[in-house]
């Protein structure tokens, strides 16, 4: 009787403090997020001021001349999306999870990495699976393969990275 | 066969026919769904990982696996670790041949080491302890090659790349030599799981109580039977063994019939019951994506 009664207040204590943490983390990220995206915000602004600088001193000076100059065309360039160096299609690449090869599929669009998509992964396990898939968002965000693994389906996420990593050496131009 | 058939068969054929369904049932969870314990296990690690970096604890699919085993075995005890965990699975058939070569070479181990598991099961926790703490403080990384759960399950799935997971092949060849000799060693004395799951509070209707006033005299063969040598606790009580594995065994032999679940009228033993939980086990695994 003892025994019982003690093992569920324990457990009824124990899922009480887990939400509780939750809670709190939950609501300080939310707070991290608001200040950083007002940081953001203020950056952005500052960009939009220096743009509109920029654009009347080459309003000026297309004014003063009839052809921009060398020096101007090359500061052009800086606003070009072929930087990245990468061609934009659909590539294919393979490697080894956990029990077998996983295919994946590299969208590249306008030369940044769209999409991470997984063609086959038939030797993993659903569960294992389902947690490795977010090194693909992870590859998107970073828009590279250069990017962690998940601990705890560490074969499987080392697997869809690799892939994508393969994949994405056929993009470069 | 009809199962009225079978509820009126003498006790020994019936014990057989029970033996048999656990078998069936233990492998049909080996082959669908494999990597349970794994999968389980790993939400306890990420909950205390992200508890050591201030992190939230999101329901991933790991989580949701240990919370389903977790909610389950609070109903029916420790039912996954006697019919479902690969692992268990693995001991039971090791124990299995090894006390079968025994019988043809007429050997058995001694009386006194039969003991030993139960003197030590306690170190399952201090297994426990030690892998969350690490998770907590962050270095489990450092110790992934000692893992023989880790180890089983790759070899399990084809992948015997083994380099740098020497001191988890060495555990497992010893765990399995342990596990002939003793039945569910690893699981008595060494699973993590295992101690997470003997910390719940287990629902007293469905498991197994005896009748001791109606025992004969010091007979004790339910304990006898029992993997994990139990005494099972009287009729009203509340109490669930940490260690019961409901593999039925003691049902299955006791001369009274005095064995049966918190509520009367189940024995614990019935076809259609084990079936059940098993059915139930299984479901839930495959929506949860074992």
């Amino acid at each position: 009787m003892k025994n019982f009664v003690i093992r569920t207040i324990n457990l009824l204590l124990i899922l009480t403090i887990l939400l509780g943490y939750n809670t709190v983390i939950h609501a300080r990220a939310q707070q991290n997020d608001i200040a950083r995206l007002q940081a953001e915000l203020e950056e952005s602004q500052d960009t939009v001021t220096d743009v509109k600088t920029e654009i009347k001193m080459l309003a000026d000076s297309y004014a003063s001349s009839s052809r921009p100059t060398e020096k101007e065309k090359a500061e052009d360039d800086g606003w070009d999306a072929d930087e990245s160096g990468l061609a934009d299609g659909v590539y294919e690449g393979e490697a080894q999870g956990f029990g077998g090869m996983i295919a994946v599929n590299v969208s590249v669009k306008d030369g940044m990495v769209e999409r991470v998509e997984i063609a086959s992964a038939e030797g993993e396990d659903p569960a294992y699976l389902e947690m490795a898939k977010s090194v693909a968002g992870e590859i998107v965000e970073a828009q590279s393969a250069d990017v962690d693994t998940v601990s705890g389906a560490t074969f499987s996420s080392t697997g869809i990275r690799d892939a994508a990593a393969k994949a994405l050496e056929k993009a470069v131009r | 066969m009809e199962l009225h058939v079978i509820q009126r068969m003498p006790p020994s054929k019936r014990k057989k026919v029970h033996r048999y369904l656990r078998m069936a049932l233990q492998l049909l969870f080996f082959l669908l769904y494999p990597s349970a314990f794994t999968a389980a296990f790993g939400g306890v690690k990420y909950i205390f990982i992200q508890l050591g970096i201030s992190e939230e604890i999101a329901l991933t699919p790991f989580v949701a696996i240990l919370l389903g085993l977790c909610i389950y075995t609070m109903l029916f005890g420790r039912f996954f670790c006697g019919f479902a965990c690969a692992f268990g699975s693995l001991g039971d058939a090791l124990h299995g041949i090894y006390r079968g070569i025994g019988k043809k070479w007429k050997r058995k181990i001694p009386r006194s080491a039969e003991r030993i598991p139960e003197r030590i099961s306690w170190i399952k926790y201090l297994v426990l302890a030690a892998i969350v703490l690490m998770c907590f403080a962050g270095v489990y990384d450092r110790v992934r090659g000692t893992s023989p759960w880790d180890v089983f399950s790759m070899v399990r799935a084809g992948n015997l790349k083994l380099t740098g997971f020497l001191p988890g092949v060495t555990a497992l060849l010893l765990l399995m030599a342990g596990m002939c000799v003793w039945e569910r060693f690893f699981c008595r004395v060494f699973c993590p799981m295992g101690a997470v799951f003997s910390l719940l509070p287990v629902l007293p209707i469905f498991s197994l109580h005896r009748d001791r006033d109606n025992c004969v005299g010091r007979c004790a063969a339910c304990t006898g039977r029992c993997p994990s040598s139990l005494e099972l606790p009287e009729e009203a009580s509340l109490e669930t063994p940490g260690d019961c594995f409901q593999c039925q065994k003691c049902i299955d032999i006791c001369p009274r019939g005095n064995i049966h679940c918190g509520l009367k009228r189940l024995n614990g033993n019935e076809l259609w019951f084990t079936l059940l939980r098993a059915l139930l086990l299984a479901a839930m695994m495959w929506r949860l994506g074992v």
